[in-house]
Protein backbone atom coordinates (compact mmCIF):
# COMPACT_ATOMS: atom_id res chain seq x y z
CA UNK A 1 0.00 0.00 0.00
CA UNK A 2 1.83 3.76 -1.12
CA UNK A 3 0.25 6.57 0.01
CA UNK A 4 -0.45 7.65 -3.40
CA UNK A 5 -2.88 4.56 -3.70
CA UNK A 6 -6.10 5.71 -5.15
CA UNK A 7 -8.28 3.56 -2.49
CA UNK A 8 -6.31 6.05 0.31
CA UNK A 9 -5.92 9.01 -1.32
CA UNK A 10 -9.75 9.38 -2.25
CA UNK A 11 -11.40 8.45 1.83
CA UNK A 12 -8.72 10.75 2.75
CA UNK A 13 -9.61 13.73 0.52
CA UNK A 14 -13.18 12.93 0.93
CA UNK A 15 -12.73 12.76 5.18
CA UNK A 16 -10.89 15.79 5.28
CA UNK A 17 -13.77 18.11 3.43
CA UNK A 18 -15.83 16.87 5.94
CA UNK A 19 -13.81 17.96 8.71
CA UNK A 20 -13.64 21.33 6.89
CA UNK A 21 -17.40 21.28 6.31
CA UNK A 22 -17.88 20.84 10.26
CA UNK A 23 -15.13 23.13 11.30
CA UNK A 24 -16.63 25.47 9.74
CA UNK A 25 -20.41 24.88 10.75
CA UNK A 26 -18.90 25.31 14.13
CA UNK A 27 -16.66 28.33 13.63
CA UNK A 28 -18.66 30.62 11.71
CA UNK A 29 -21.21 33.27 12.55
CA UNK A 30 -22.97 33.93 9.89
CA UNK A 31 -25.99 31.93 8.93
CA UNK A 32 -25.76 31.88 5.12
CA UNK A 33 -21.79 30.91 5.95
CA UNK A 34 -22.70 27.55 8.24
CA UNK A 35 -25.32 26.21 5.45
CA UNK A 36 -21.86 26.66 2.49
CA UNK A 37 -20.04 24.67 5.82
CA UNK A 38 -22.62 21.86 6.16
CA UNK A 39 -22.99 21.77 1.75
CA UNK A 40 -18.65 21.27 1.99
CA UNK A 41 -19.14 18.32 4.60
CA UNK A 42 -22.07 16.67 2.76
CA UNK A 43 -19.72 17.11 -0.42
CA UNK A 44 -17.07 15.09 1.48
CA UNK A 45 -19.75 12.40 3.07
CA UNK A 46 -20.88 11.97 -0.83
CA UNK A 47 -17.54 11.64 -1.99
CA UNK A 48 -16.67 9.31 1.02
CA UNK A 49 -19.29 7.10 -0.08
CA UNK A 50 -18.31 6.99 -4.15
CA UNK A 51 -14.75 6.22 -2.35
CA UNK A 52 -16.40 2.60 -1.16
CA UNK A 53 -17.62 2.15 -4.25
CA UNK A 54 -14.13 1.54 -5.72
CA UNK A 55 -14.32 2.96 -9.21
CA UNK A 56 -10.77 2.61 -9.61
CA UNK A 57 -10.33 0.83 -13.12
CA UNK A 58 -13.84 -0.19 -13.40
CA UNK A 59 -16.62 0.74 -15.86
CA UNK A 60 -19.76 2.85 -14.76
CA UNK A 61 -22.31 0.39 -13.86
CA UNK A 62 -24.44 0.70 -17.26
CA UNK A 63 -24.64 -2.83 -18.83
CA UNK A 64 -23.63 -3.53 -22.05
CA UNK A 65 -23.85 -7.26 -21.87
CA UNK A 66 -26.82 -9.40 -19.42
CA UNK A 67 -24.45 -12.12 -18.88
CA UNK A 68 -21.17 -10.19 -17.93
CA UNK A 69 -21.48 -8.08 -14.59
CA UNK A 70 -18.27 -8.51 -13.73
CA UNK A 71 -16.05 -5.39 -14.17
CA UNK A 72 -18.36 -2.32 -13.30
CA UNK A 73 -18.77 -0.47 -9.79
CA UNK A 74 -20.97 -1.02 -7.11
CA UNK A 75 -24.34 0.68 -7.86
CA UNK A 76 -25.59 0.77 -4.23
CA UNK A 77 -23.53 3.64 -3.05
CA UNK A 78 -24.32 5.90 -6.19
CA UNK A 79 -28.15 5.18 -5.45
CA UNK A 80 -27.61 6.04 -2.00
CA UNK A 81 -25.67 9.60 -2.94
CA UNK A 82 -28.42 10.23 -5.44
CA UNK A 83 -31.04 10.39 -2.62
CA UNK A 84 -28.32 12.12 -0.13
CA UNK A 85 -28.05 15.36 -2.84
CA UNK A 86 -31.93 15.44 -3.07
CA UNK A 87 -32.13 15.93 0.84
CA UNK A 88 -29.03 18.31 0.99
CA UNK A 89 -30.38 20.16 -2.08
CA UNK A 90 -33.94 20.38 0.13
CA UNK A 91 -32.13 21.01 3.41
CA UNK A 92 -30.28 24.10 1.78
CA UNK A 93 -33.45 25.70 -0.09
CA UNK A 94 -35.44 25.31 3.23
CA UNK A 95 -32.47 26.35 5.13
CA UNK A 96 -31.54 29.45 3.02
CA UNK A 97 -35.73 30.21 3.55
CA UNK A 98 -35.31 30.81 7.63
CA UNK A 99 -32.36 32.58 6.86
CA UNK A 100 -33.80 35.22 4.53
CA UNK A 101 -36.87 35.16 6.46
CA UNK A 102 -35.47 35.76 9.85
CA UNK A 103 -33.19 38.50 8.00
CA UNK A 104 -36.25 40.09 7.01
CA UNK A 105 -37.68 40.48 10.60
CA UNK A 106 -34.38 41.27 12.76
CA UNK A 107 -31.99 42.75 10.15
CA UNK A 108 -28.81 40.35 11.12
CA UNK A 109 -27.43 37.22 10.20
CA UNK A 110 -24.69 37.15 13.00
CA UNK A 111 -25.86 33.91 15.47
CA UNK A 112 -24.42 35.39 18.49
CA UNK A 113 -26.86 37.70 18.27
CA UNK A 114 -29.86 35.53 18.16
CA UNK A 115 -31.18 36.06 21.82
CA UNK A 116 -34.69 35.54 21.05
CA UNK A 117 -35.02 32.11 23.03
CA UNK A 118 -33.14 32.99 26.03
CA UNK A 119 -34.54 34.11 28.80
CA UNK B 1 -13.66 33.17 15.98
CA UNK B 2 -9.80 32.47 16.93
CA UNK B 3 -10.56 33.31 20.89
CA UNK B 4 -11.65 30.27 22.10
CA UNK B 5 -9.74 28.16 19.47
CA UNK B 6 -6.16 27.68 21.53
CA UNK B 7 -8.28 25.71 24.53
CA UNK B 8 -5.91 22.57 24.26
CA UNK B 9 -9.30 20.20 24.48
CA UNK B 10 -9.85 21.66 20.66
CA UNK B 11 -6.59 20.39 19.93
CA UNK B 12 -6.83 16.95 21.39
CA UNK B 13 -9.91 16.30 19.86
CA UNK B 14 -8.54 17.23 16.34
CA UNK B 15 -5.65 14.57 16.90
CA UNK B 16 -8.26 11.72 18.21
CA UNK B 17 -10.23 12.61 15.03
CA UNK B 18 -6.92 12.65 12.69
CA UNK B 19 -5.66 9.31 14.52
CA UNK B 20 -9.39 7.13 14.36
CA UNK B 21 -9.80 8.57 10.33
CA UNK B 22 -6.17 7.04 9.82
CA UNK B 23 -7.29 4.00 11.33
CA UNK B 24 -10.35 3.33 9.62
CA UNK B 25 -8.39 4.16 6.38
CA UNK B 26 -7.29 0.44 5.47
CA UNK B 27 -10.49 -0.95 5.56
CA UNK B 28 -11.11 0.44 2.54
CA UNK B 29 -8.30 -1.31 0.60
CA UNK B 30 -9.54 -4.65 2.69
CA UNK B 31 -13.16 -3.79 1.32
CA UNK B 32 -11.93 -3.63 -2.00
CA UNK B 33 -10.53 -7.63 -2.01
CA UNK B 34 -13.94 -8.90 -0.89
CA UNK B 35 -16.17 -6.84 -3.74
CA UNK B 36 -17.71 -10.11 -4.72
CA UNK B 37 -19.72 -10.55 -1.88
CA UNK B 38 -21.34 -7.04 -1.89
CA UNK B 39 -24.63 -6.54 -1.88
CA UNK B 40 -24.13 -4.19 -5.34
CA UNK B 41 -22.47 -7.29 -6.90
CA UNK B 42 -25.43 -9.43 -6.63
CA UNK B 43 -27.65 -6.36 -7.38
CA UNK B 44 -25.66 -5.85 -10.70
CA UNK B 45 -26.24 -9.67 -11.67
CA UNK B 46 -29.78 -9.54 -11.12
CA UNK B 47 -30.59 -6.13 -12.53
CA UNK B 48 -29.98 -6.48 -16.44
CA UNK B 49 -31.58 -10.22 -16.17
CA UNK B 50 -35.48 -10.20 -17.46
CA UNK B 51 -37.97 -11.78 -14.90
CA UNK B 52 -38.10 -15.33 -14.30
CA UNK B 53 -39.34 -17.58 -11.49
CA UNK B 54 -36.67 -16.80 -8.81
CA UNK B 55 -35.02 -13.61 -9.93
CA UNK B 56 -36.48 -10.35 -9.21
CA UNK B 57 -34.92 -8.86 -12.40
CA UNK B 58 -35.41 -5.19 -13.47
CA UNK B 59 -34.07 -5.73 -17.09
CA UNK B 60 -32.66 -2.55 -17.75
CA UNK B 61 -29.30 -1.70 -17.96
CA UNK B 62 -28.69 1.19 -15.71
CA UNK B 63 -27.87 -1.17 -12.58
CA UNK B 64 -28.47 2.76 -10.34
CA UNK B 65 -31.62 3.17 -11.90
CA UNK B 66 -32.76 -0.43 -11.33
CA UNK B 67 -31.56 0.52 -7.64
CA UNK B 68 -32.97 3.73 -6.99
CA UNK B 69 -36.46 2.75 -9.26
CA UNK B 70 -37.12 -0.56 -8.45
CA UNK B 71 -35.25 -1.85 -5.58
CA UNK B 72 -35.45 0.62 -3.37
CA UNK B 73 -38.66 2.46 -4.97
CA UNK B 74 -40.38 2.91 -1.71
CA UNK B 75 -37.64 4.83 -0.65
CA UNK B 76 -37.56 7.21 -3.48
CA UNK B 77 -41.03 7.93 -2.75
CA UNK B 78 -40.26 9.07 0.51
CA UNK B 79 -37.71 11.61 -1.16
CA UNK B 80 -39.99 13.18 -4.03
CA UNK B 81 -42.24 13.34 -0.92
CA UNK B 82 -39.88 15.12 1.50
CA UNK B 83 -38.89 17.54 -1.97
CA UNK B 84 -42.42 18.21 -1.94
CA UNK B 85 -43.00 19.12 1.81
CA UNK B 86 -39.92 21.50 1.41
CA UNK B 87 -41.22 23.27 -1.80
CA UNK B 88 -44.45 23.68 -0.22
CA UNK B 89 -42.65 24.98 2.96
CA UNK B 90 -41.03 27.48 0.90
CA UNK B 91 -44.06 28.62 -0.70
CA UNK B 92 -45.80 28.74 2.31
CA UNK B 93 -42.75 30.75 4.13
CA UNK B 94 -42.44 33.10 1.03
CA UNK B 95 -46.18 33.28 0.32
CA UNK B 96 -46.55 36.19 2.39
CA UNK B 97 -43.98 38.61 1.49
CA UNK B 98 -45.79 41.49 -1.01
CA UNK B 99 -42.22 43.59 -0.16
CA UNK B 100 -40.68 44.54 -3.36
CA UNK B 101 -37.54 45.28 -4.42
CA UNK B 102 -36.26 48.34 -6.74
CA UNK B 103 -35.03 47.15 -9.86
CA UNK B 104 -31.57 48.36 -9.97
CA UNK B 105 -29.98 46.95 -12.50
CA UNK B 106 -30.50 45.80 -16.37
CA UNK B 107 -29.64 42.42 -17.67
CA UNK B 108 -27.19 41.46 -19.17
CA UNK B 109 -27.36 42.17 -23.48
CA UNK B 110 -26.00 38.92 -23.85
CA UNK B 111 -28.21 36.93 -21.53
CA UNK B 112 -30.97 38.34 -22.36
CA UNK B 113 -30.64 37.79 -26.36
CA UNK B 114 -29.40 34.51 -26.16
CA UNK B 115 -31.48 33.11 -23.86
CA UNK B 116 -34.41 32.26 -26.28
CA UNK B 117 -31.66 30.36 -28.18
CA UNK B 118 -30.81 28.21 -25.02
CA UNK B 119 -34.12 27.91 -23.74
CA UNK B 120 -35.46 25.02 -25.43
CA UNK B 121 -32.24 22.98 -25.40
CA UNK B 122 -32.40 23.16 -21.49
CA UNK B 123 -35.76 21.62 -21.80
CA UNK B 124 -35.03 19.40 -24.62
CA UNK B 125 -31.63 17.87 -22.70
CA UNK B 126 -33.62 17.39 -19.63
CA UNK B 127 -36.31 15.45 -21.18
CA UNK B 128 -34.09 13.38 -23.18
CA UNK B 129 -32.02 12.59 -19.91
CA UNK B 130 -35.70 11.89 -18.50
CA UNK B 131 -36.33 9.61 -20.83
CA UNK B 132 -33.82 7.97 -21.63
CA UNK B 133 -33.19 7.33 -17.65
CA UNK B 134 -32.95 3.15 -17.75
CA UNK B 135 -31.06 3.12 -20.70
CA UNK B 136 -28.26 5.75 -20.22
CA UNK B 137 -26.45 7.23 -17.03
CA UNK B 138 -28.73 10.30 -16.03
CA UNK B 139 -32.34 9.71 -14.77
CA UNK B 140 -35.23 11.72 -13.36
CA UNK B 141 -33.63 13.20 -10.61
CA UNK B 142 -30.93 14.95 -12.91
CA UNK B 143 -33.14 15.60 -15.73
CA UNK B 144 -35.70 17.49 -13.67
CA UNK B 145 -33.29 19.52 -12.27
CA UNK B 146 -31.71 20.18 -15.54
CA UNK B 147 -35.17 21.31 -16.61
CA UNK B 148 -35.37 23.53 -13.92
CA UNK B 149 -32.31 25.23 -14.62
CA UNK B 150 -34.64 26.63 -17.53
CA UNK B 151 -36.25 28.76 -14.64
CA UNK B 152 -33.07 29.61 -13.64
CA UNK B 153 -32.03 30.93 -16.27
CA UNK B 154 -35.13 33.24 -17.01
CA UNK B 155 -34.78 34.50 -13.78
CA UNK B 156 -30.96 35.68 -14.81
CA UNK B 157 -32.18 36.80 -17.79
CA UNK B 158 -34.72 39.30 -16.06
CA UNK B 159 -37.93 37.83 -16.76
CA UNK B 160 -40.25 37.38 -14.29
CA UNK B 161 -41.65 34.06 -13.94
CA UNK B 162 -45.44 33.96 -13.13
CA UNK B 163 -46.47 31.82 -10.33
CA UNK B 164 -48.24 29.34 -12.89
CA UNK B 165 -51.48 27.52 -11.36
CA UNK B 166 -50.62 24.70 -13.94
CA UNK B 167 -46.77 23.94 -12.75
CA UNK B 168 -48.44 23.39 -8.96
CA UNK B 169 -51.36 20.93 -10.90
CA UNK B 170 -48.35 18.89 -12.68
CA UNK B 171 -46.80 18.82 -10.10
CA UNK B 172 -49.70 16.82 -7.66
CA UNK B 173 -50.53 15.08 -11.11
CA UNK B 174 -46.87 12.97 -11.30
CA UNK B 175 -46.86 12.42 -8.16
CA UNK B 176 -50.14 10.89 -7.86
CA UNK B 177 -49.53 9.22 -11.28
CA UNK B 178 -45.97 7.47 -8.75
CA UNK B 179 -48.30 6.28 -6.47
CA UNK B 180 -51.13 5.24 -8.56
CA UNK B 181 -48.64 3.14 -10.72
CA UNK B 182 -47.67 1.61 -7.94
CA UNK B 183 -50.37 0.68 -5.95
CA UNK B 184 -51.57 -1.32 -9.23
CA UNK B 185 -48.57 -3.33 -8.40
CA UNK B 186 -50.60 -4.54 -5.81
CA UNK B 187 -53.23 -6.13 -7.80
CA UNK B 188 -51.12 -7.13 -11.04
CA UNK B 189 -47.78 -8.12 -9.79
CA UNK B 190 -48.31 -9.00 -6.33
CA UNK B 191 -46.54 -6.34 -4.46
CA UNK B 192 -46.37 -2.74 -4.14
CA UNK B 193 -44.14 -1.60 -7.02
CA UNK B 194 -44.51 -4.98 -8.70
CA UNK B 195 -43.53 -5.56 -12.44
CA UNK B 196 -46.59 -5.91 -14.10
CA UNK B 197 -46.05 -4.73 -17.62
CA UNK B 198 -43.73 -6.57 -19.92
CA UNK B 199 -39.83 -6.04 -20.26
CA UNK B 200 -39.33 -5.55 -23.56
CA UNK B 201 -36.23 -5.95 -25.19
CA UNK B 202 -32.75 -5.44 -23.48
CA UNK B 203 -31.58 -1.80 -24.24
CA UNK B 204 -34.34 -0.67 -26.23
CA UNK B 205 -35.97 2.48 -25.33
CA UNK B 206 -39.26 0.52 -24.76
CA UNK B 207 -38.31 -1.68 -22.21
CA UNK B 208 -38.36 -1.90 -18.73
CA UNK B 209 -41.71 -2.37 -17.95
CA UNK B 210 -43.37 0.25 -15.35
CA UNK B 211 -39.49 1.12 -14.37
CA UNK B 212 -39.07 4.18 -16.94
CA UNK B 213 -42.92 5.52 -16.50
CA UNK B 214 -41.80 6.13 -12.87
CA UNK B 215 -39.08 7.61 -13.34
CA UNK B 216 -40.74 9.93 -16.32
CA UNK B 217 -43.13 11.15 -13.23
CA UNK B 218 -40.68 11.97 -10.66
CA UNK B 219 -38.76 13.68 -13.09
CA UNK B 220 -42.31 15.86 -14.32
CA UNK B 221 -42.26 16.14 -10.19
CA UNK B 222 -38.70 16.97 -9.25
CA UNK B 223 -38.30 19.78 -11.88
CA UNK B 224 -41.84 21.31 -11.23
CA UNK B 225 -41.04 21.44 -7.48
CA UNK B 226 -37.52 23.11 -8.04
CA UNK B 227 -38.69 25.83 -10.43
CA UNK B 228 -41.61 26.33 -7.73
CA UNK B 229 -38.89 27.31 -5.29
CA UNK B 230 -36.92 29.16 -7.68
CA UNK B 231 -39.92 31.02 -8.30
CA UNK B 232 -40.58 31.85 -4.69
CA UNK B 233 -37.10 33.18 -3.76
CA UNK B 234 -37.70 36.05 -6.20
CA UNK B 235 -39.82 38.89 -5.13
CA UNK B 236 -42.23 41.75 -7.22
CA UNK B 237 -39.38 44.38 -8.49
CA UNK B 238 -40.95 48.46 -9.17
CA UNK B 239 -38.92 50.76 -11.56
Amino acid sequence: MTIADYSTVMPAFSIALLLIGLWGAITQKNLIKIFISLSIAETGVNLLFLAIAGFSGRMAPIIGDPNVTTGYTDPLPHALILTSIVIGTAVTALGLTLTARYFQHKGTLDISKMKELKN
Amino acid sequence: MSRKFHNPINIIFIIVFVLMFIKILPAFNSGETVLSNRAGEKLLAIAPKSQDSNILGAGIPNAVTAVVVYYRGLDTLGEVSVLFLVATAVGMLFGRDKSTVKKETNPNEIVSHAKTLVLPHFLLTGLYIIVHGHLTPGGGFQGGVMAAGMALLLLLSGDRVKQVKALHFLEGIAGSMYVLVALAGLWLGGSFLGQYLPLGGFNRLFSGGILPIIYIFVGIKVGTEITSIYQNFQKEEVD
